[in-house]
């Protein structure tokens, strides 16, 4: 099934995938129905095994405030952690790139499409990432 | 002598022309302070509010249609006063003035959003007033990079360095940092010099 990025709405149909979510996104990430979720368990289990070695902490993803965690595979293998927004939140995030816990970040693909970079960090500071070129004639080398 | 042949008939044909005027800079050097200034001289009332506290102007103030005539052409400009640009927006910065926690964070908030619709404006302004504080060092990264992008746009500009009427004011500083744009020296706050501000507007935009 493709699933919307950014509100996680299934899509009803080619039209829809075609033309886009009704929320305005453009972006589905496809997730075969045929796949047993059983059988992602223990891949997901022994790449974080592999990666994180003993200093795992919480890997219960449902225990993340707010969200929850379906795991998609795109084509050639690769692996994607798709973020459902709550949907009870009525404070829409500015920030364009968060980290949701440690290696695992939401990204806003469309606005950093139209918009420069914003990140918050822990303490709630907003660092902006201007989309300027510089031009070389400005700069002392 | 090619080029003046050239902006007389580009002046005749165009006697009378539209232009979104965008108001950029960083935080707190007089945009929104410049910009009623203009929208009092020219329609007679101001556009927006001013503070000492940081992102005052959170979101894009507009004026339309405010006419400059001079030298029997018509300027007719759509003010765009933009939210002060800045890469990093800390709330705690506007508590030291006074404001609670809660109504920092929101404001933080307001004030990223702002700067995130400032880059986006550039998309759709005909012409930049690139404000600067004659009492601070211009070469700065808000400062160069706008530069940068507003020529790598072709989007024309004018370089006001404001806040002459304060002690400590260095225009000279901004003349040599910016040797070859097109410079103003004006008093938003008390409109020394704004006479030329509008003769330079007219001769750049029309």
């Amino acid at each position: 099934m493709h699933i919307c990025l950014k509100c996680a709405r299934v899509a009803k149909s080619v039209d829809e995938i075609e033309n886009g979510c009704p929320c305005g996104s453009k972006v589905f990430v496809y997730k075969r129905d045929d796949l047993d979720s059983k059988r992602l368990e223990p891949i997901k289990s022994a790449r974080f095994e592999e990666q994180r070695g003993k200093e795992r902490k919480n890997d219960n993803l449902d225990e993340e405030p707010g969200y929850k965690y379906n795991e998609v595979w795109l084509s050639k293998g690769a692996q994607v952690s798709k973020l459902v927004a709550d949907s009870n939140s009525k404070d829409p995030k500015i920030e364009n790139v968060r980290q949701i816990k440690r290696g695992v970040f939401e990204v806003d693909l469309l606005g950093l499409k139209s918009g420069p970079l914003v990140v918050r960090d822990s303490e709630g500071v907003y660092y902006v990432r201007l989309p300027f070129e510089q031009a070389d004639e400005l700069i002392d080398d | 002598m090619l080029s003046a042949i050239i902006n007389f008939f580009r002046k005749l044909i165009f006697r009378q022309k539209n232009v979104k005027l965008g108001f950029y800079g960083s935080t707190n050097v007089g945009k929104t302070t410049l910009a009623n200034r203009m929208a009092v001289d020219l329609l007679g009332e101001p556009l927006g509010n001013v503070s000492p506290v940081p992102h005052e102007t959170r979101n894009v103030m507009s004026k339309e249609h405010v006419e400059l005539k001079t030298g029997g052409y018509s300027l007719v400009m759509n003010i765009l006063d933009m939210p002060g640009i800045a890469v990093k927006v800390d709330y705690r910065d506007f508590m030291e003035y006074g404001l609670g926690k809660k109504e920092a964070q929101t404001r933080a908030k307001e004030a990223t959003r702002g700067i995130v619709e400032a880059v986006k404006w550039l998309e759709n302004v005909d012409a930049v007033l690139v404000v600067v504080d004659s009492t601070e060092d211009p070469y700065d990264q808000i400062n160069i990079t706008l530069l940068g992008n507003l020529e790598a746009r072709n989007i024309p500009f004018i370089i006001v360095a404001n806040k002459i009427d304060l002690p400590g004011s260095n225009t000279k500083r901004i003349h040599e940092v910016f040797p070859n744009y097109p410079v103003v020296e004006v008093s938003a706050a008390t409109g020394q010099n704004m006479e030329n501000l509008y003769d330079e507007l007219a001769i750049h935009l029309l």
